[in-house]
């Protein structure tokens, strides 16, 4: 497994040197040995002695606002980009991402309902996310439901039946959105995806069901290098092909349930990500699966932090900052490898 | 459905501007040259004279070079020393649009398009003969009786079927209905203010056109005299930092009635160096340390955004939040582009500076 170390250190070497550096980028500008001196002062226990404190403002700004957004971005990343490696697997289908199954469009149904009834009057703060993470989860329900009984799913009536039920949601979701009166049409933004403006409340909700699903992955994941044959072979191989589907499909599907509902519907990630990583380092899953949470966790916190500082004191949608950065990047890719093919 | 709608020209103008990077852009655009195209042709053939009170705006030579929007509301502040009459029809008017408009009488049969301009016409005193108004259009009580005519996409065969005499339109909101119902040989006058002293002067105008001018006058006489009460009291406070946030997530700037009025009442918008409305970056907000917060309510978010800036992460470092200077603001007062904006200039005055303004 020298590949593993190689491709595991390289993007876990990335990613640390993505969170350093978009610690230390902001739209207020804070000095460098300020952005260091807050989190080392932050540190339990020897962090003061270590530091005296440094400037309330900044702290404010590095530990409060930037830290727990570069946290959460990393999340989300990561669990898009394993979501979409886990349905890559199992679908068999370069196309597949974790929005495949019409999970991202009920997820945009519910918060689109919940913004528009005014329900967080009532309800809190966490009623947008609390829809969408429930009419994500149901959607899924209904997708299995009109793909026939369990266990006899074929992979085509699956993808279509996410395919039907997404047009369906994405219809409710232009209703709404036609519905809404505002200066700013808050449900169009929702879709675009953020992480901005969260606590770390957000990120306590979306790190365990991410460990959750990683090690679930990383479990089936010699099962799913044996997909990769054909569902036939894989069970004339010993595997339980319509356990493991069951498993995969739905532990990446609640993770994906859970990542948009926090962060809204953020593109390209789950299906570019694997891919990316897939080109690299091979489709061995076992390497493939945990590469793609790093590389996620990279590209999200990378996408997030050019949102928030081309335009000031403005912000970008995140993500639509990930499809523009991340489509050319994918189209370049898939350029050199056909050249590499044919040359 | 929802019940309220934040509406006004600067801000729907900036939702439209949101829409048009999803792709719209080219439609709107289309739309909007065509009435300008429109609009120049129809003025050459009609010398627009009015035949009673001199209007500034409607004696203005047509192919005149000012920008047409910018015309009509704005001249009218000029007339307000001249004593009100009654209105002689016919009567021209040269619009925001640089059209023409010409009332042949008194108009019995009005329609509004949107809620400025139903509160507009309700307080010159002209609610009986409003026939049909927008959805949205929620004050005064009154208004919510009205046959409704759609939302801001206005139900074109709703209006016909109410056969208006006049319609009243905002520009900024709806130029693509205005011109889709001059097609259909309506009358519509379209309003587009883009400051305070224009929307005095477009309450002065729509009691022209109503025949409300006794009225009207009085109306824009009580705008004034609050706005020079609230600029006389803040004159000498120290101008305070002010963060306003009238949808969630989302400040605004420069070009925007908000922004307006809260320089009016002594406050310093902390977004001031932005235009129009815009997603907030939280970083640049605490960095720039408001000492007051001003946030929006109304039927549909309740206190929605305080709840959220109050959760929301650093912000509780902000000198507004620590000092518990954080207020509401009836959004429907300081959005629309009618009678009562100067209601909202005083309730935003009050916030900021409390202890000027009772």
């Amino acid at each position: 497994m020298r590949k593993a170390w190689i491709y595991g250190g390289g993007f876990g070497l990335l990613l640390l040197v993505s969170i350093l550096i978009c610690l230390s980028l902001g739209s207020a500008r804070v000095p460098l040995a300020d952005v260091w001196g807050v989190l080392l002062h932050r540190i339990p226990g020897i962090g003061p002695r270590l530091i005296p404190a440094p400037d309330a403002a900044y702290e404010t700004i590095v530990a409060d606002v930037r830290l727990p957004r570069v946290v959460l971005a990393m999340l989300v990343g990561a669990s898009l980009a394993v979501a979409g490696a886990g349905f890559q697997a199992v679908l068999r289908n370069p196309l597949a991402d974790p929005y495949t199954l019409g999970v991202a469009s009920g997820a945009s149904a519910g918060a689109a309902f919940a913004i528009l009834s005014g329900m967080r009057i009532a309800l809190g703060l966490w009623s947008v996310p609390g829809a969408a993470f429930i009419t994500g989860l149901l959607t899924l329900l209904l997708v299995y439901t009109l793909a026939g009984r369990s266990g006899r799913k074929k992979v085509e009536t699956l993808i279509l039946a996410g395919v039907i039920v997404q047009a369906f949601f994405g219809a409710f979701v232009s209703l709404m959105i036609s519905l809404s009166q505002g200066v700013v049409n808050e449900i169009v933004f929702w879709l675009m995806g953020s992480v901005a403006l969260r606590g770390w409340e957000y990120s306590r909700v979306l790190l365990p069901l991410l460990a959750i699903v990683l090690i679930i992955l990383i479990a089936y994941s010699r099962q799913l290098n044996l997909f990769a044959l054909g569902e036939r072979q894989a069970m004339h191989m010993g595997v339980n092909v319509n356990r493991t589907k069951l498993v995969v499909l739905g532990a990446s599907t609640l993770l994906t349930a859970g990542a948009v509902s926090v962060a809204g519907t953020i593109g390209f990630v789950g299906l570019v990500v694997p891919h990316l990583v897939r080109l690299l380092a091979g489709p061995d899953n076992r390497l493939l699966v945990p590469v793609s949470a790093l590389a996620g966790a990279s590209y999200v916190l990378w996408a997030d932090t050019l949102a928030r500082l081309v335009l000031g004191a403005q912000e970008i949608p995140l993500g639509v900052v990930t499809a523009l950065i991340g489509t050319p990047f994918f189209a370049y890719l898939l350029l050199k490898r056909r050249q590499s093919a044919e040359g | 459905m929802e019940k309220s709608v934040r509406e006004e020209a600067g801000k729907n103008g900036s939702w439209k501007r949101r829409l048009g990077a999803l792709g719209l852009a080219l439609t709107l655009a289309l739309s909007l040259a065509g009435c300008g195209g429109k609009s120049g042709a129809g003025t050459a053939d009609e010398p627009s004279v009015s035949p009673a009170a001199s209007n500034a705006a409607s004696a203005a030579p047509a192919g005149s070079a000012a920008p047409a929007s910018t015309a009509p509301s704005a001249a009218p502040a000029a007339t307000d020393t001249a004593a009100p009459a009654a209105t002689v029809y016919p009567l021209t008017v040269k619009d925001a649009t640089g059209t023409d408009v010409v009332l042949n009488a008194e108009p019995k049969r009005i329609v509004t398009l949107a809620p400025s301009e139903t509160e507009t016409a309700f307080a010159v005193g002209a609610g009986e003969r409003v026939m049909g108004v927008d959805q949205f259009s929620d004050y005064p009580k009154e208004a919510a009786q009205k046959a409704k005519i759609g939302d801001i996409n206005t139900n074109v065969e709703a209006v016909l079927a109410l056969k208006p005499d006049l319609v009243l339109a905002h520009n900024g909101l709806q130029p693509d209905v205005i011109k889709k119902l001059r097609e259909l040989k309506v009358t519509v006058y379209a309003g587009d203010p883009k400051t305070l002293d224009q929307v005095i002067g477009h309450v002065e105008i729509i009691g022209k056109l109503l025949n409300e001018q006794v009225k009207a006058a009085q109306v824009a006489d009580k705008m004034k005299a609050d706005r020079d009460r609230i600029v006389a009291a803040v004159k000498d406070a120290p101008k305070k930092k002010v963060y306003l946030e009238f949808s969630p997530g989302w400040s605004v700037g420069k070009g925007e009635f908000l922004d307006e009025l809260l320089t009016l009442a002594g406050g310093t918008n902390v977004a001031g160096d932005q235009k129009g409305w815009f997603e907030i970056n939280a970083e640049s907000i605490i960095k720039s340390n408001p000492q007051v917060i001003l946030y929006g309510t109304d039927a549909m978010t309740g206190n929605t955004i305080y709840d959220a800036i109050m959760k929301r992460p650093g912000f509780s470092a902000l000198a507004a939040v620590k000092s518990k200077d954080i207020h509401p603001v009836d959004s429907s007062l300081v959005t629309r582009t009618g009678p009562r904006l100067t209601d909202g200039l005083v309730e935003i005055a009050k916030a900021v500076h409390p202890d000027k303004v009772n």
